[in-house]
């Protein structure tokens, strides 16, 4: 039907419920006044304030569809793709957006990003303890913030950038390293180029996100983090030794129809204490699972309740589960850790390697022990946080 | 400082209800049920009162009478008797006639929607079924005015009791006030007795006007189909505004990512 | 007898749509109350796998070159990617963009079919035997992706059960006409709240045909995509649940799509769909009972889903019943009620999502005054019962005969200046 047509109806419509509604009056007074005999047309009134009550709830639509104010499609974002840095890059694309050249000078300029900001450049930074930052800052060489700094704006450096013990910042995104002391507090993100260092106790709001590699303390509290490798306290930084064999048997075609003739499918729980070097197929276990100490599995795994690895246990493939994955004392995940609900990983256990970025998701906590590491992505729904249990 | 950043909408939802509100709310619509089905005698003798009332300014004399409805509870129904008239064999042609070339002829009108067409042709079916009835068992109408109102009325106080349940069923999950979402409901309810009485009213009217040939047409087409309408309507206005109020609310929104 | 099996039916009818409305209120609360199941969107991985894009078209100039070159955009490793856009007994000049195409991209691998069955599933077929990868994802050729859509479908294999992934279509067209704008709503309350609510529930979400993957080796396993089914889409659902395959919803991978602007294209398409899905369901009902992968829950939806475009044909009947009943004088009191019941429950289901469904995919969509038109669903209801039924009967035609229905093509809408 064309806007047109329907521009046509909604008036057709609107006339007849004038003429319903005169109709109506006149009836009304006609039944206050008994004096008045009933008009002979009082049928037709009646039939009138009839059709008038059901095209009535129509109305709202038509005046939608002829004055539309809500027509366009949803909105999609068709550059939209999975970045785990595009807090701090898009950041990034929008103060440099937002400048000319004119404005990239020491001192104080008035730009309009998403909304009208002061911006102060400096060339280098260096605030003092308890120190106070109220405005967007551009330091386009390194930064020191004291203790107890609060900086209540985005920061922008294009050097390092080191905060003090117990500081306060919103975000900062930097070219260079990035150092936070102990206890410090960030309300959305931090974003490096190069390698960031985050002090014990410290809160890293909705991202960190490092281009080299990402330390945490212990106590951290987090829900993303990016880095390769995202090591806990207590690591000594070593890359891990190369897994032998390394690669997954990849998921051959087999000419049949059935999940059974693809995977090997267990129902209720399953412990896998036997260490082979045998390929096998990809396992879906219909319970809980237990992999031993120092066993090996070589595929892919699905759990629809937990799993727990054993000490020194290595799973070449990934892990989908939808119950708490626990990765035991030096444990090891070559692909990705996925799970509707909790993981942790204890002292030492590693997920990833430097040759294959893999990530950890969890719908609920994600805690990560000592000296643990992790190539790639950590993402939880819930809360992140480093537990050495040193302390 | 704002540290809740909003994400997109494709895992966005709201908190869990709280079980007290929600309790709350269906107990209230169950009362709104159990007032209707407690007090149902003067709710439906006040109806009936009224429609009398149109049904006299449009010149058609009713009379109240009671009938047997249901072995326990609502008894008695009180119904309108209306003078109504009966078809001639030259009308039911005509309409036989009319029905079947508007069968034919309104399927094939291309530039009137086809929505509408199909509903025309339903409406147009109804007709020259009702035509064949009359033309060839004109004695076996099984159904006077007095019939015909008892169907309504059972159907429209059936309508009252359900109306609440499938709004409450359906406003339940929406995030506002127990008593705003109370009201709707109300005004669902009130809005179909106000339609419903005039309805009725027209409905005995058309019945003297156009003979009880139009029975079948305005049961299955202006029936209980039509109260569908604006309550969908009332429930669509009401998540409207609801819809914009809570763009100015984003705190109640979850994120999954 | 005949009065008391009238009788029976429609209550059997009442019972049907009830149950339908529930099944939905269900959905409906989970999705805007309920805990959202993760999809993998999440995943970061530096390990993808091999993927190629299928893009069936039949005289497509206006959009060959649009949506390929959208496809192009995507991130995804090149070496990892190839598309193979199906030109299918084209007459105009869609073969020769393709070439074009395949000129300047590497990866862009066209296949040209002059000879065979048309079709949609016979092309999918013969683009099976070209593909180098086992990771099948498909988009129809007016479909315009963001660029993290590959790798955010592909990343569901890395799951071993998954068979097949679906994203989440949106009209483009909205502002067209009012059709338009209650395909959007109706599609609105199908995606964000009935697939994702069945995702969430660990229910049967559908893979749609479009916007979506599957495996290879099993689709050939199958035999390949049925040519004589006109919902192809729907037969390996059902064949993948059946052998024991999951099928994820991933709702944060969103895809415009161009719906159709006139009631008449509208209602050969819903006619077709109701043809193929129905003569699936003939064909996958049994074996869904009867499958030892599927538990009670999984069942029971994938009947329900199964019986959805039976459902009018219920509702068809059903008013015949009332009809003939009305006639009989026996439409009396208890009756009366009943029809209030299932012509509110079906007017609620009529539209494949009720009316409180849609409402709340509005909500979260964070749409507005587009939710008044929800009365106007009504007309559209009255369509579907008729164009649905229609195509029930022809599938009935189509098992009894044995004979084959033909592909018909959804005709396009979009300007040559917009593509």
């Amino acid at each position: 039907m064309s806007r047109r047509m329907m521009l046509a109806g909604s008036v057709l419509v609107l006339i007849l419920a004038a003429v319903s509604l005169t109709a109506l009056a006149q009836g009304l007074i006609e039944m206050r006044s008994p004096e008045v005999p009933p008009a002979q047309d009082g049928g037709w009134l009646l039939i009138s304030a009839f059709v008038l009550l059901m095209v009535l709830p129509f109305v709202p639509g038509l005046l939608e569809v002829a004055v539309p104010r809500d027509r366009y499609p949803l909105p999609i974002d068709l550059e939209y793709t999975k970045d785990p840095r595009y807090m701090g890059r898009s950041a990034r694309r929008l103060l440099l957006g937002g400048l000319g050249d004119a404005l990239r000078d020491p001192g104080r300029h008035k730009v309009t990003l998403s909304k009208p900001e002061v911006l102060e450049i400096h060339d280098g930074l260096n605030l003092a303890d308890n120190g106070r930052l109220d405005l967007l800052t551009w330091v386009r060489g390194d930064a020191v913030f004291g203790k107890g700094a609060r900086c209540e704006e985005d920061i922008h450096v294009d050097g390092g950038v080191t905060f003090g013990d117990e500081s306060f910042l919103r975000s900062v995104v930097a070219q260079g390293d990035i150092e936070l002391g102990k206890g410090v507090h960030v309300v959305r993100w931090i974003d490096s180029d190069g390698d960031i260092v985050i002090g014990r106790d410290s809160t890293l709001g909705i991202s960190a996100a490092s281009g080299g590699s990402l330390r945490l303390g212990d106590g951290s509290k987090f829900r993303r983090l990016w880095g390769s490798p995202i090591l806990t306290e207590g690591h000594d930084g070593a890359p891990p030794k190369p897994q032998v064999p390394s690669a997954v048997p990849r998921h051959d075609a087999t000419g049949k129809t059935d999940i059974d003739d693809h995977v090997t499918r267990h129902d209720g729980d399953l412990l896998l204490d036997l260490v082979t070097n045998d390929p096998v197929r990809p396992l879906v276990v219909r319970g809980d699972c237990e992999i031993g100490d120092g066993v090996v599995f070589r595929a892919p795994i699905k759990v629809y309740g937990g799993i727990k690895l054993g000490k020194g246990a290595v799973v070449l493939g990934d892990i989908f589960a939808e119950n708490d994955v626990v990765l035991g004392e030096g444990s090891v995940v070559e692909g990705n850790v996925f799970t509707q609900s909790a993981v942790w990983l204890g002292r030492g256990a590693r997920v990833g390697s430097p040759a294959r970025r893999t990530s950890v998701v969890a719908r609920k906590n994600v805690t990560l022990g000592g000296a643990a590491a992790v190539y790639g992505y950590v993402l939880t729904d819930g809360a992140g946080e480093v537990a050495c249990g040193e302390r | 400082m704002k540290e809740r950043i909003h994400l997109h909408r494709a895992y966005k939802r709201l908190a869990a209800a709280p079980p007290i509100s929600t309790t709350i709310f269906l107990l209230l619509v169950a009362l709104c049920d159990v007032l209707i089905a407690v007090f149902y005698k003067p709710l439906l003798d006040g109806f009936v009162s009224q429609v009398g009332q149109l049904a006299a300014l449009a010149g058609v004399p009713t009379a109240v009478t009671h009938w047997r409805f249901l072995p326990v509870w609502v008894t008695e129904m009180p119904v309108l008797d209306a003078p109504a008239s009966f078809p001639s064999y030259r009308l039911s042609l005509i309409t036989f006639v009319l029905g079947v070339l508007v069968v034919v002829i309104v399927p094939r009108l291309r530039p009137v929607p086809k929505v509408v067409r199909v509903y025309v042709a339903f409406l147009s079916l109804l007709m020259t079924a009702s035509a064949i009835f009359f033309l060839f068992f004109p004695h076996r109408f099984p159904y006077d005015v007095v019939d015909f109102s008892l169907l309504y009325m059972g159907t429209q106080f059936g309508m009252w009791l359900l109306m609440p349940i499938v709004m409450g069923v359906a406003l339940s999950s929406l995030p506002s006030p127990v008593p705003e979402k109370l009201l709707v409901i109300v005004a669902t309810v009130a809005y179909g007795a106000v339609f419903g009485a005039i309805r009725y009213a027209s409905f005995l009217f058309l019945l003297q006007k156009l003979t009880v040939l139009s029975m079948a047409a305005m049961f299955f087409a202006l029936g209980p189909l039509i109260d569908f309408v604006y309550m969908v309507s009332i429930y669509a206005i009401y998540v409207n505004i609801v819809a914009l109020r809570l763009r100015d609310r984003p705190e109640v929104w979850r994120w999954s990512f | 007898m005949v009065v008391l099996i009238l009788k029976l039916y429609v209550i059997l009818v009442v019972l049907v749509m009830s149950v339908y409305a529930i099944r939905h209120y269900w959905l409906t609360v989970n999705r805007l109350r309920g805990e959202q199941r993760l999809y993998y969107q999440d995943l970061v991985d530096d390990d993808l796998p091999r993927i190629t894009v299928l893009i069936p078209m039949h005289n497509e100039e206006l959009v060959a070159r649009s949506s390929i070159e959208a496809i192009l955009r995507c991130e995804y490793p090149r070496e990892l990617m190839q598309i193979i856009p199906i030109n299918d007994h084209s007459d105009d000049r869609t073969g020769e963009i393709l070439d074009e195409l395949a000129a300047e991209h590497e990866i862009v691998t066209p296949l040209h079919r002059h000879d065979g069955l048309r079709g949609k599933p016979a092309a999918l077929n013969d683009a099976l035997e070209i593909s180098r990868s086992n990771v099948i994802i498909n988009f129809d050729a007016d479909y315009l992706p963001n660029r993290g859509a590959l790798r955010d479908l592909a990343l569901s294999f890395k799951d071993p059960e998954v068979g097949a992934v679906m994203g989440r279509v949106v009209p483009i067209n909205t502002e067209a006409n009012l059709l338009t704008r209650l395909l959007d709503l109706e599609r609105s309350g199908g995606y964000q709240v009935d697939q994702q609510a069945r995702h969430n529930l660990k229910l049967m979400p559908q893979y749609g045909g479009t916007v979506g993957a599957y495996r290879r080796d099993l689709v050939q396993a199958f035999g390949g995509f049925d040519p004589t089914v006109l919902a192809e889409d729907t037969d390996l659902t059902y064949r993948l649940y059946i052998s024991g395959w999951k099928i994820v919803y991933a709702n944060r991978v969103e895809c415009y799509e161009e719906v159709p602007e006139t009631w008449q294209v509208r209602s050969r398409q819903i006619r077709r769909w109701s043809r193929g899905h129905n003569s699936v369901m003939f064909r996958h009902f049994l074996p869904l009972l009867k499958s030892p992968y599927l538990n009670r829950r999984e069942k029971l939806d994938g009947m329900l889903l199964l019986l959805i475009y039976l459902v009018p044909v219920f509702l068809l009947t059903g008013i015949v019943d009332s009809i003939l009943l009305f006639f009989m004088g026996e439409m009396q009191i208890i009756e009366s009620v009943f029809v209030f019941l299932f012509v509110a429950s079906y007017n609620s289901f009529g539209n494949f999502a009720p009316f409180y469904q849609i409402g709340t995919a509005s909500l979260l969509d964070g749409v507005s005054h587009r939710v008044r038109l929800l009365p106007f669903l009504m007309f559209y209801f009255l369509l579907n019962i008729w164009t649905i039924s229609s195509g029930f009967f022809m599938a009935v035609l189509d098992k009894l005969q044995s004979r084959t229905a033909e592909w018909e093509k959804t005709q396009r809408f979009r300007k040559e200046d917009q593509a």
